[in-house]
């Protein structure tokens, strides 16, 4: 009984939805959109400001706060968290796959050998440097092989 | 032997690439990466894998209503077997998004994919809806079956959540998130958080986000960035961040991470600043520095530089470190230096790395790290690549990688 009412509640509720979204849509498809894919390809860590100078308020915050400076590329787990849509625009999903997978044997700078201006993660022989990384800041092990991607430690770590 | 979920996934795909083309506004992109790695271990075993990473995108290029994507990767081993099994392969993701208006305020995905909602950053089977019902407030939903590895089976196992936001439109944007995964049945992590963005002046940004463990109930993290905008090239940035470990790492495939192994009331709060300036196109320089502080161990401080700058058509970088700690493996220099030549249709490229014990670790007081790569465009779209790793460390004394690759890229339809 109690089963049926909680389904009954989430039927209403995704049909709730669905009208709404199916109003919503006409009204807002007037305010400039995030487009699927960034219209000219970009290289590098580019500044945004640099092509859009006049920020048209398409990202919903200013552009500059997007320039791919180091400490945004330190800290962009953050913005993909609130803005991914945007980050999208250029980056398919196996641009993250390649520093944050789940399960992989190759390390992200042996995915790009002949790039090292990209300063991709675990550079060189990372075996021993990692116990010294691991015991100051496991926060930074811990996102991507706390809870997966940790085929290669449980050789050792059991 | 390939599970029923995967089969089906891989199914639903393929069906739909069979009808894509049959769409006139659909584009599609096809990524193939080959890998042949050849190296031995400390052990004199000698391995030889061989990796196919594939990509395949169709999207719909006029409109962005619809996107297909499927990737995954593929290993053999030529040589001495790793883990047990000569064979191996993992689905990275494969799912179908759809965005029913072309403001594309509403977004439906269903298939492997990562959902990224304030404390959610996770990869689940499953479906995911992200709608932004006005310009200053929206909605996103997830459930599904957390994607896991090494771990046990998934039978049992589910995750949900979601992630409310407010908008002051380009002045601040504050999001309210929830994250849930049972594993057999039982709960496994729960965590709710808040995150922050603020621009209060022009040239001033906060941003950071704290995360609350509901089963332990205690907050695992709280870190914080300010950002300064003094000038067009130049961003000062300060951080703040706290972590208890017992509430932090209480969910964990690794014993290394257990908080009884790394301490249940030990607290890591990091504080740090950097400056960056960038001088030109392509150069730019970064000083930065981090204090590490504990309850129970000594501190220590990271800090230095690195610069990019090109210099006569090479590409270079030289970055200098020093790790100052109350132990002595936490006392070190860290130094790399490398330079990238681009030709029409070559690319060659130089890296080291050194690393210097204060205190030598099994008689090395440098480690150090040389990579020569060399890479040939056979045409616009197909690449080979060769490059040899050649190392010293205090594990191993000499190590020697080489790697083979091949890169093809594709791009069909308008």
């Amino acid at each position: 009984m109690v089963r049926n009412r909680g389904r009954r509640s989430f039927i209403m509720l995704v049909a709730v939805l669905a009208l709404m979204a199916a109003w919503q849509g006409p009204v807002f498809s007037l305010e400039r959109k995030i487009p699927a894919s960034h219209p000219v390809e970009v290289a590098g860590m580019p500044l945004c400001i640099e092509c859009h100078p006049d920020d048209t308020g398409v990202a919903l915050k200013p552009i500059a706060t997007f320039n791919h400076s180091a400490d945004f590329i330190g800290g962009h787990r953050f913005y993909a968290s609130q803005t991914y849509v945007l980050c999208n625009a250029c980056h398919k999903p196996s641009f993250c796959a390649d520093c944050h997978a789940y399960d992989d044997e190759l390390k992200p700078s042996e995915k790009y050998p002949g790039s090292p201006e990209r300063w991709l993660p675990h550079r060189g022989d990372y075996l021993f440097q990692h116990r010294i990384d691991g015991r100051l800041d496991p926060t930074s092990c811990y996102r991507c092989h706390g809870t997966r991607n940790n085929k290669v430690c449980l050789r050792c770590h059991r | 032997m390939i599970s029923t979920a995967r089969a089906a996934i891989l199914l639903i795909i393929y069906a739909q690439f069979l009808l894509i083309p049959r769409i006139s506004s659909a584009e599609t992109d096809v990524s193939s990466k080959t890998y042949l790695k050849f190296y031995t271990d400390a052990w004199d075993e000698k391995y030889a894998p061989l990796y196919e990473y594939l990509e395949l995108q169709s999207r719909d290029r006029q409109q962005g209503l619809w996107n297909f994507y499927l990737s995954g990767w593929w290993g053999r081993d030529f040589s001495t077997v790793q883990d047990d099994k000569r064979t191996r392969d993992d689905l990275t993701n494969a799912f179908v998004s759809i965005s029913p208006y072309q403001n594309r305020k509403l977004v439906l995905t269903a298939g492997r994919h990562y959902v990224f909602e304030g404390v959610a950053a996770e990869k689940i089977d499953g479906l995911s809806g992200r709608w932004e019902i006005t310009p200053e407030r929206g909605v996103s939903l997830f459930g599904g079956v957390p994607v896991e590895t090494e771990f046990d089976n998934r039978k049992g196992d589910s995750t949900y959540g979601g992630r409310i936001y407010q908008r002051i439109l380009r002045k601040a944007e504050i999001g309210f998130s929830f994250f849930n995964e049972d594993n057999n049945r039982s709960r496994y992590r729960q965590e709710a958080g808040v995150d922050l963005w603020a621009l209060p002046i022009k040239s001033a940004e906060i941003k950071g986000h704290s995360y609350y463990n509901t089963i332990t109930e205690g907050w695992g993290e709280h870190a914080y960035t300010l950002r300064l905008f003094p000038a067009e090239t130049v961003v000062l940035s300060g951080s703040y961040s706290r972590t208890n470990y017992g509430d932090a790492f209480s969910a964990h495939t690794l014993s290394v991470f257990s908080p009884e192994f790394l301490g249940k009331d030990e607290q890591l709060t990091k504080k740090g600043g950097s400056i960056e300036y960038r001088f030109g196109a392509d150069a730019s320089g970064v000083l930065d520095y981090v204090n590490y502080s504990y309850n129970t161990m000594g501190a220590a401080d990271y800090f230095g530089g690195k610069v990019s700058r090109s210099i006569a058509g090479i590409s270079s970088g030289i970055s200098l470190h020093r790790m100052n700690g109350a132990v002595e493996k936490l006392r070190y220099t860290e130094s790399r230096i490398y330079g990238v030549k681009d030709g029409e249709a070559w690319r060659f490229s130089l890296d080291a790395l050194n690393l210097h014990y204060d205190l030598p670790v099994n008689g090395i007081g440098d480690a150090y790290w040389l990579n020569g790569a060399i890479r040939y465009a056979i045409s616009p779209s197909l690449s080979a690549a060769c490059s040899v790793d050649y190392g010293k460390t205090p594990e191993f004394d000499y190590t020697t990688t080489a790697l083979l690759t091949l890169v093809y890229n594709f791009k069909g339809g308008e």
